[in-house]
């Protein structure tokens, strides 16, 4: 038989409540320069490169 | 342009993209479009003599246009790496194209859902050898994630907690347990479908690339790597594997999701593979011949 349809069932824990507030998205400092280039026959092929 | 069929039984969509039956099939190393265009050889798909990550639209695209698109990232120029032999330092400047492309292509109009995946090995049906992922930008959710989407929200409904935040939680004994820091972890879920699967999650809640900070990034370069290491010494082979990275469609009103990596290599011995069959294919129903608590310890074990 199966043991649970749940597919949480060994986690379901009442107390385990925590506050999942959604990280605040920050900018950084990008770590790769971006470089867009026109292939010849239109698509785009994107270079990142170190800074 | 695909045509997009819908399948009434299954209440999803099959892309006919007819065009790729002629994609570049195993080429040769001195031949792999790929790799970076040598002084003197047939320019590849990047001309410039080297590189450091490079993505370019899928030649042969299963979307493109109005229909969303298909890019190839290209993680090295090193035809015989792979993604598990580049350094922390070159997975953490892939994380930072992986959420470049998450963010653009995200509001590309009629995109719905940025899917990053790797195919690796013959055995997945990989038909370039050379280590590189790829991305779909789907006009519609796909049905393994809007799955996952729907289960999210009926158990937020029912408990207010998200279901991912508590399958970690369960796994808080260690013994599923592969690889685990401060902020990630990495796994074999009790519901593993495949001998070897493997999660990585952030143990915080994440809703997608672009919600993780520089703990987070520095700690899934680590952990993927280490993961990634741990599978190729398993068989002392280059395990083939499906990477998927399943996270919060684009949009920040959309539905919420727990960021995650899920890994299903084919391989349950060195030279046996699992096939999806009857039971798989005709019945959606997984058989697994193997405890994840056990192959998780194998796996912890490397």
């Amino acid at each position: 038989m199966p043991r649970s349809q749940n597919a949480n069932a060994t986690a379901l824990n009442p107390e385990s409540v925590r506050v999942m507030s959604r990280p605040r998205r920050v900018k950084e400092p990008k770590r790769l320069r971006k470089r867009v280039v026109e292939k010849a026959d239109g698509r785009y092929l994107i270079y990142f490169e170190k800074g | 342009m695909s045509d997009l069929r819908w399948h009434p039984l299954l209440e999803e969509w099959v892309t006919v993209a007819p065009w790729r039956q002629d994609r570049t099939y195993l080429p040769p190393p001195d031949h792999c479009p790929l790799c970076p265009t040598r002084p003197g050889h047939l320019e590849t798909e990047i001309p410039e003599p080297d590189y450091h990550i490079a993505v370019f639209e899928n030649r042969f695209p299963s979307f493109t246009g109005e229909q969303g698109r298909c890019e190839v990232v290209c993680y090295t120029p090193d035809h015989d790496s792979s993604l598990g032999e580049q350094s922390v330092e070159h997975i953490k400047d892939l994380i930072e194209v992986w959420r470049d492309r998450t963010e653009e292509l995200g509001r590309v109009r009629n995109v719905r859902y940025v899917y990053i995946f790797e195919n690796r090995g013959e055995a997945i049906g990989v038909t370039l050898s050379h280590p590189h992922g790829q991305i779909y930008a789907y006009p519609f959710v796909p049905p393994v994630v809007q799955h996952e989407l729907r289960a999210h929200a009926r158990h937020r409904r029912s408990t207010g907690r998200c279901i991912y935040c508590d399958v970690l939680d369960g796994e808080k004994g260690g013994e599923r347990t592969v690889l685990r820091d401060e902020h990630w972890i990495a796994f074999v879920p009790p519901f593993a479908r495949w001998p070897y699967e493997v999660h990585i999650a952030p143990l915080r809640h994440r809703a997608g690339l672009l919600d993780l900070d520089g703990e987070d990034r520095e700690s899934f370069a680590r952990i993927l790597k280490g993961m990634l290491q741990k599978y190729d010494r398993l068989f002392d082979i280059p395990l083939p594997y499906v990477m998927a990275m399943h996270q919060k469609p684009p949009g920040r009103s959309g539905p919420d999701h727990h960021f995650h990596v899920e890994f299903y290599p084919p391989n349950r011995s060195r030279d046996r593979l699992k096939y999806l069959a009857g039971s798989e294919l005709g019945a959606g129903a997984f058989i697994v011949d193997a405890l994840a608590e056990d192959t998780a310890a194998e796996l912890r074990g490397l």
